[in-house]
């Protein structure tokens, strides 16, 4: 029982050192990495449809091409997002990347794509994203025959046929159960 | 005159006898009474531990996984359902039908109908990962959906079973509001309360004779429905041995044999623990047993068409299906559904021995042990037969035995409906009190006229 009591405190004791140190260590790697300045273009020749990215960052007074970068391209999707270009989009000594964008991408019914930019777990560059949108979609009409009253379709869709007959024997079962109830207030009072 | 007016006393005397005696199953419980609701209650708290666990970390804690997502809480679900059809068999088909002899089961069956459809929506509840959501299933519910369906009609069926089983109680609960005096107050003031002022004056017989009406009426197409919906749950959804047209009324059919065997059940132990001989007879168990047989042959019927398809063309996943049942993982239950909760009790009941009181509670059990297994098996083997191929899961998802969380809340499921008939049963007249009496005077006048 001695030992148990003479070790607990030093576990505490441990534990909470090596919180600090760990806030600590993520609070100086944090402060190591510098945000960056992104800046994009779209291209547009013939069919070859490109992004270019440029990267930056601060040093001292002026801009300075941030090299041996990988950068991230992706089109919002439904349930995620696409991943465009390469495996690694690298930038050169002028931070630049140039990644070929695909031109039969199901955009919104006017073509509009959703794109993000992203730089993620760079060594001295913060996480950073950027929320753009581009007119080179292939531009989607739905089907609207999808939308009108089915068995299938979402419930503000229901066959009309569906809800008068089911409300109808909910209507009238249930005014049945109430008149019973008002029979038996009836029975009360007399 | 003189004749007459001691006939008269005659008949009173012995309604005061009778009303006594019936009176006699509401007073205070014995003390084997107070042991039995003491061990369904430590059933049910144990069920309610079991519940927290599954509560607190998740539906992991049951054996249900992707394919099979409904398992012995569903096929415990249909199986209340089931029970709870008896109400509409026996207090309103036979009562329609003036068959009289019926009269004396008509509490206890609408007792079995309301116990089991509250514990039926409850176990809907208890198979929801997330019950707090389960308001939702009405404000977002789509009405195309057979569950939203079901949904209603339960509500409906509950609320109908009360009435049903009060309404034709109000003029019982008035007489023990006015003749029982060695009671509680607490029971006093109930009786006060739920008799409605009942003295039955003419306007208040004539409206309770209405009503009365009215419901055993409505109740019958709404049971129709509440197990036809049940099955279309299973119906409208594309599994083998669920995409058959005959499953509305085979399990109608199957719930009506249920039913009855559970009635014969309940008449042997209420006849025995209230000393019950003269109002419950031999002969009630000999017509019950027939009705039982004949309920049987029509569910044999249905299961002889729901099985001959399939197992004659054999195809793709439907041919796997009947191959698990008829010789797989699933016969021996399958086979010991269909012969001794099936076949055999036919055979049993079609002789009038077979008809005695303690050898038709016990072929009824066994017709109750089927019914309950036949359940099983008509939600879990099809969910491990999906059409598309299962590929690339954890073996975890391939079988199903239930856990020991699931057991233990079916068992409680269980212990609340016997609780609840329990309860009921000391709560109010077994037999209908006042019917009891108009049928014996009804008959005793005609035996003078003759």
């Amino acid at each position: 029982m001695r030992n148990f009591y003479t070790i607990a405190p030093t576990y505490c004791l441990l534990r909470k050192l090596f919180l600090v140190f760990f806030l600590l260590s993520s609070f100086a790697s944090f402060s190591q990495k510098e945000s960056a300045e992104i800046h994009y273009r779209f291209i547009d020749e013939e069919s070859n449809r490109r992004v270019a990215i440029q990267v930056f960052q601060q040093d001292g007074s002026e801009l300075k091409p941030v090299e041996e970068l990988d950068v991230l391209l992706y089109v919002e999707r439904l349930f995620t997002n696409l991943p465009i270009g390469d495996v690694f989009n690298t930038t050169d000594e002028k931070g630049l990347v140039e990644i070929h964008f695909p031109s039969d991408l199901p955009g919104d019914s006017i073509g509009n794509l959703n794109l993000i930019i992203k730089i993620e777990d760079a060594e001295t560059i913060r996480d950073t994203s950027i929320y753009t949108k581009v007119k080179w979609g292939v531009p989607v009409l739905y089907d609207r025959s999808e939308e009108k009253r089915s068995l299938w379709a979402a419930r503000a869709n229901a066959p009309i046929s569906l809800i008068i007959l089911v409300n109808s024997l909910l209507f009238g079962v249930w005014g049945i159960i109430i008149y019973i109830c008002y029979e038996m207030y009836l029975i009360k009072k007399e | 005159m003189i004749n007459d007016s001691k006939i008269k006393r005659d008949i009173k005397s012995a309604d005061d006898k009778v009303i006594d005696k019936l009176l006699s199953t509401v007073k205070t419980p014995k003390a084997i009474f107070k042991i039995w609701i003491i061990v369904l209650l430590i059933i049910i708290g144990f069920g309610c531990f079991a519940y927290y666990r599954q509560l607190r970390f998740g539906l992991i804690v049951t054996s249900m996984r992707d394919y099979t997502s409904w398992g012995i809480y569903i096929s415990n679900f249909v199986f209340f359902v089931a029970v709870s059809l008896i109400g509409s068999l026996v207090s309103s088909i036979l009562k329609l039908a003036k068959v009289k002899w019926s009269y004396p089961l008509t509490r206890i069956s609408e007792i079995i109908a309301v116990a089991a459809i509250i514990c039926a929506a409850i176990i809907i509840i208890v198979d929801m990962g997330r019950p707090d959501r389960f308001l939702n299933v009405i404000f977002y519910g789509r009405i195309q959906s057979p569950i939203i369906w079901d949904v209603l009609v339960i509500m409906t069926y509950l609320v109908i079973s009360l009435l049903l089983l009060y309404l034709p109680l109000l003029p019982d609960i008035a007489l023990c509001r006015d003749r029982l005096k060695n009671v509680s107050a607490w029971r006093k003031k109930m009786y006060k309360i739920l008799a409605l002022n009942w003295q039955n004056k003419p306007g208040q017989l004539r409206r309770l004779k209405k009503t009365s009406t009215i419901l055993e009426i409505m109740v019958i197409p709404v049971a129709f429905a509440i197990h036809t919906i049940t099955s279309w749950l299973f119906a409208t959804t594309w599994r083998p041995g669920w995409d058959s047209t005959n499953l509305g009324p085979y399990f109608v059919s199957g719930a009506f044999m249920l039913g009855a065997a559970v009635i014969i059940i309940a008449m042997f132990f209420v006849r025995r623990s209230f000393s019950l001989q003269d109002y419950i007879g031999n002969d009630h168990f000999d017509k019950m047993g027939k009705i039982l047989v004949l309920l049987s042959l029509v569910y044999l019927y249905f299961n002889i068409n729901e099985y001959l398809g399939p197992a004659f063309k054999m195809v793709g996943v439907e041919g796997e299906h009947i191959t698990e049942l008829f010789s797989g993982d699933y016969a021996m239950m399958y086979w010991l559904v269909q012969i001794p909760g099936l076949m055999l009790p036919i055979l049993i009941m079609l002789f009038k021995r077979g008809r005695q009181p303690f050898i038709i509670m016990i072929v009824s059990f066994f017709i109750l042990m089927g019914a309950w297994f036949k359940r099983f098996l008509i939600v879990i083997p099809s969910l491990q037969h999906p059409y598309l191929p299962i590929q690339d899961v954890d073996e975890s998802y391939l079988h199903y035995y239930p856990t020991w969380e699931e057991w233990a809340i079916t068992l409680a499921s269980f212990a609340g409906v016997l609780l609840i008939i329990t309860i009921l049963l000391k709560l109010f007249p077994i037999i209908p009190i006042q019917e009891y009496i108009k049928h014996e005077n009804i008959n005793s006048e005609q035996a003078r006229d003759i």
